[in-house]
């Protein structure tokens, strides 16, 4: 949750009951009076069903230490907490959150310009098309001349045409261009690595050239791959899915002054994974903070797609314990279900998985994972949690959150001793 | 898989060179290729490329794993510490603070309890630059930890006394790793092992593993020390004459003790008419020393000094003085006067009191009256048992409080709240001197409740340095209270 290094160092110097005056807890909401340099002490509150900070601190970064700081002693130690009526600063500040609700709902219920809006979709549909067409040329003449020379091709080489691709409007292949450019050409596998990316790349371009012939399901899914996002008042419109969303994983990227945070949920009673992300300018405050290992009850809006794994969160209703959800039995079970997903979208993705009874082991001088009836799947070699799953799995069968494909999958976390510990 | 090294050879080599054609991908894929057959070359060779990934990927199946190798962890038989134990350690582990990290195994080990399984590993590897934390994380860590351990030689200290194949086929280093954590745990097996394998060992080798035994050497050890005297090494002989002088009981120490005794004369006679008995001590220097003295590193000086002769002053330094003392049947505190009153023999007293301290006799520390007047000293206050050296070191606070306060640091016995209010009045009036760390490492000692009085503390002038380190001393006590409270 910390927007930097030294927001989270300082936060646990805060995390002391004697640096706060006074703290306490009621209905999904913390505060406490921090100590500070000056005469007033600093005013500190968390929403905790939907994770929001506010502190009357000058600190322009988000959530701030003292934010952070309450939020871990209430972690370290709840007793501190006495449940009583909030004071006026902090019943004000909930009913304003809950006013803002409201309103952010009325306004989703204004109509839009719906004639302008296909205007302007049409006129970046063109300039999508241009660049894709660009992007096809690029992609034959890699392979005119053969992969061979790819390692030694200038950083600019792989810029200049996900340049051109911002420049169309095509984000999405944007970054999938960044990523070709960043294979790591020092590995053995480097050339599996790069002609998978690539045979991807060039999927999303034909089937964008093609996307009238497809599916609703399949175009969104196509354009989300382009890098069309879809309308917030389109996802509004969906159908939500009210459950007890497991928050199992969170991946961490930076892209630029971009934080993405990838979080990976599980619906108890749906049966289904989501992802939500979470995208935040450095310094500023994210839209939600999950905490995983926790579950909450909330409402989620999925995005179009024919695989549709990501959603947004759109009303969080309190936090709950984590229940073991069902997992799949053994790697079979894996790969027959990896092979599903695939026949319903070729796009190529790591999907999410839990197995159960899966140990870490050593199979030819490589860490594998073993299920019980000794078939086994591959640790990715830059895998950095290794020593806490063998710590935590005793070498022995436990059930596993793991991303993945094919060969090769990363567990994220691991039910062991009746509780769920993330991995990383 | 041979159609995707295929597909990777042309892709290397380019379609310029060499392409593919519809028949050199699977035939479900050659199948749907068909319809792409008036494609350029590049198109062709992407299409099959795409649905070849798609092929691959859905037709992959787990691997044969019938002959992986597997180990599984012992069950833990100790229980495991608290929930907001095991939180607060996991945010001790990130914030990287070894003293808070150290108090906290302190108080797991001391009742008996494991870290939880989650933070086996990230403590193992907090640890393992950290050599004065790794006894204790060691003994926290429960089976998890010696099992880990046996995977990563970076955290041998963590291995089992269990795992002699280690000390058997290991490196060098992990024997040496491995012998120094079975000494501390079991001294007589550790020698055993040695003793074993002594003969198959260089000379360096058997010089570092010998050096371990000076972990909790005893007078078990001396019958295999004796034995080594042939020993060619010259390194290695060093080592064991250091471990021999360590030794009251060793025939070294006795060799420093006859060669003493042939110098020292102690002679009784009657003056005043007769009527009183007196006695008379008279120093000779020695002309010759014993081939294990003089190995020992104690040469025969010739020198006229009559103050204190270089040999001697060696042979007083390295001999507890009750062995040469008592072979003249007079009690200590004659033998001490003999020496105070002598012009010249009173300068051997600092090096009778080094060996005195070194050897730890108690009741030459009082025969010296070491413990009455005498300003602090550090290594009279080590060499006297706890109570005794706290009572030593407290007592001459006031006149010595740098020193003090030093060994009452290194002590780790708690503190009264008055002694923490002596102490503290002291290191606070001077915060530039005693910071943060400091107050880290004086953790074990201070009660909690002090930090609810550390207003009534401070230098004359108040400044904001003072304010920082106060503020630092509150969390480090307010940690401390979250830590006993956890458990």
């Amino acid at each position: 949750m910390a927007p930097d290094a030294s927001a989270a160092k300082s936060a646990k110097d805060l995390a002391h009951e004697s640096r706060w005056a006074s703290c306490g807890s009621g209905d999904r909401v913390l505060w406490g009076e921090c100590k500070g340099s000056g005469a007033k002490n600093y005013r500190t509150q968390i929403d905790l069903a939907g994770i929001a900070f506010k502190c009357s601190c000058p600190s322009r970064k988000f959530p701030c230490k003292h934010g952070l700081g309450l939020f871990l002693l209430f972690v370290r130690d709840e007793t501190l907490f006495t449940e009583q009526a909030p004071p006026d600063w902090v019943a004000e500040w909930m009913k304003k959150r809950q006013q803002r609700e409201e309103k952010k709902a009325e306004r989703a219920d204004k109509p839009v310009d719906k004639e302008a809006q296909e205007k302007r979709r049409q006129k970046r549909g063109r300039r999508v098309e241009e660049g894709i067409a660009d992007l096809q040329r690029w992609i034959k003449d890699i392979i005119r001349h053969g992969i061979v020379a790819a390692p030694e091709k200038e950083k600019t080489f792989w810029r200049d045409m996900s340049r051109r691709m911002v420049d169309a409007q095509a984000g999405g292949l944007a970054s999938q261009i960044r990523k070709l450019g960043e294979t790591d050409f020092t590995k053995e596998n480097w050339q599996t690595v790069f002609l998978d990316r690539l045979a991807q790349l060039y999927l999303v371009t034909e089937a964008f050239s093609n996307i009238e012939k497809l599916s609703p399901e399949m175009q969104a899914e196509v354009r989300s791959w382009v890098g069309f996002g879809q309308q917030i008042e389109e996802l509004r419109a969906r159908e939500g899915v009210r459950d007890e969303w497991q928050i199992l994983g969170r991946k961490l990227e930076q892209e630029d002054n971009v934080a993405i945070v990838r979080y990976w949920l599980y619906g108890i009673r749906s049966q289904q994974f989501a992802l939500v992300l979470q995208f935040h300018v450095r310094g500023r405050a994210p839209a939600i903070s999950l905490a995983p290992g926790t579950a909450v009850d909330a409402e989620l809006v999925f995005y179009e797609g024919v695989l549709p794994f990501r959603a947004a969160i759109r009303t969080q209703f309190g936090l709950k314990p984590l229940s073991p959800p069902p997992a799949l039995p053994d790697w079979q079970a894996v790969v027959e279900a990896e092979t599903a997903w695939n026949s319903v979208s070729p796009f190529l993705e790591e999907k999410p998985v839990i197995v159960d009874k899966i140990r870490p082991a050593k199979l030819g001088g490589r860490w594998a994972l073993l299920d019980e009836k000794n078939r086994a799947m591959f640790l990715p070699d830059d895998f950095g949690q290794f020593w806490n799953l063998l710590g935590q799995s005793g070498g022995r069968p436990s059930r596993l959150f793991l991303l993945g494909k094919e060969h090769s999958y990363t567990p994220l976390g691991i039910w062991s001793g009746g509780k769920y510990q993330l991995l990383g | 898989m041979k159609f995707w090294d295929d597909i990777v050879q042309a892709a290397l080599i380019g379609t310029a060179k060499q392409g593919l054609r519809a028949e050199h991908f699977p035939a479900p894929v050659a199948e749907k290729l068909q319809a792409a057959a008036g494609d350029d070359a590049e198109s062709l060779f992407l299409k099959g490329l795409v649905l070849s990934a798609q092929f691959r990927r859905s037709g992959a199946l787990p691997v044969d794993g019938s002959v992986a190798e597997r180990w599984e962890c012992p069950a833990e038989t100790q229980a495991p510490c608290s929930e907001r134990a095991a939180i607060i350690l996991e945010s001790l582990l990130d914030e990287g603070e070894p003293m808070l990290v150290h108090f906290w195994l302190d108080q797991c080990r001391a009742r008996k309890l494991r870290v939880p399984a989650h933070l086996v590993a990230p403590l193992l590897q907090f640890v393992s630059s950290r050599e004065e934390l790794q006894d204790a994380a060691a003994a926290c860590c429960g089976f998890t930890g010696n099992w880990l351990a046996t995977f990563n030689s970076d955290w041998d200290f963590a291995a089992g006394v269990g795992g002699e194949e280690r000390w058997r086929t290991g490196k060098a280093q992990e024997r040496l790793a491995f012998l120094t954590k079975l000494r501390k745990q079991d001294p007589a097996r550790a020698r055993t092992l040695l003793m074993e394998t002594w003969e198959e060992e260089n000379a360096h080798q058997k010089a570092a593993f010998l050096e371990v035994l000076s972990i909790h050497l005893s007078n078990a050890d001396l019958p295999w020390l004796e034995q080594l005297q042939g020993e060619k090494s010259e390194k290695v002989r060093a080592v064991r004459c250091e471990l021999l002088k360590r030794l009251p009981d060793s025939k070294l120490v006795r060799a420093f003790a006859d060669a003493l005794q042939a110098s020292i004369s102690i002679t009784r006679s009657k003056v005043v008419l007769g009527l009183i008995e007196q006695l008379n001590i008279s120093i000779t220097n020695p002309v010759s020393l014993s081939d294990e003295v003089q190995e020992a590193g104690i040469k025969l000086v010739q020198s006229d000094i009559y103050s204190a002769h270089p040999t001697l002053a060696a042979l007083f330094r390295s001999t507890p003085p009750g062995m040469w003392a008592n072979r003249f049947n007079e009690r200590p505190e004659a033998i001490v006067s003999l020496f105070r009153n002598h012009v010249y023999y009173k300068n051997y007293l600092p090096e009778i009191t080094k060996a005195v301290l070194h050897f730890q006799e108690l009741a030459w520390i009082d025969v010296l009256g070491l413990r009455n007047e005498a300003p602090f000293d550090a290594l009279i206050a080590s060499a006297l048992p706890a109570p005794l050296g706290l009572e030593y070191a407290w007592k001459r606070f006031a006149k010595a409080p740098r020193e003090v306060v030093l060994f009452l640091r290194d002590a780790k016995y708690p503190w009264t709240i008055e002694q923490a209010r002596t102490v503290l009045r002291f290191t606070t009036a001077e915060p530039y001197g005693y910071n943060k760390n400091f107050y880290l490492g004086i953790v074990w000692q201070l009660p909690e409740e002090i930090r609810f009085e550390l207003g009534a503390f401070g230098p004359e002038n108040v400044n904001h340095y003072w304010d920082t380190i106060k503020a630092e001393i509150e969390k480090i006590l307010s940690l401390k209270a979250q830590i006993l409270q956890s458990f």
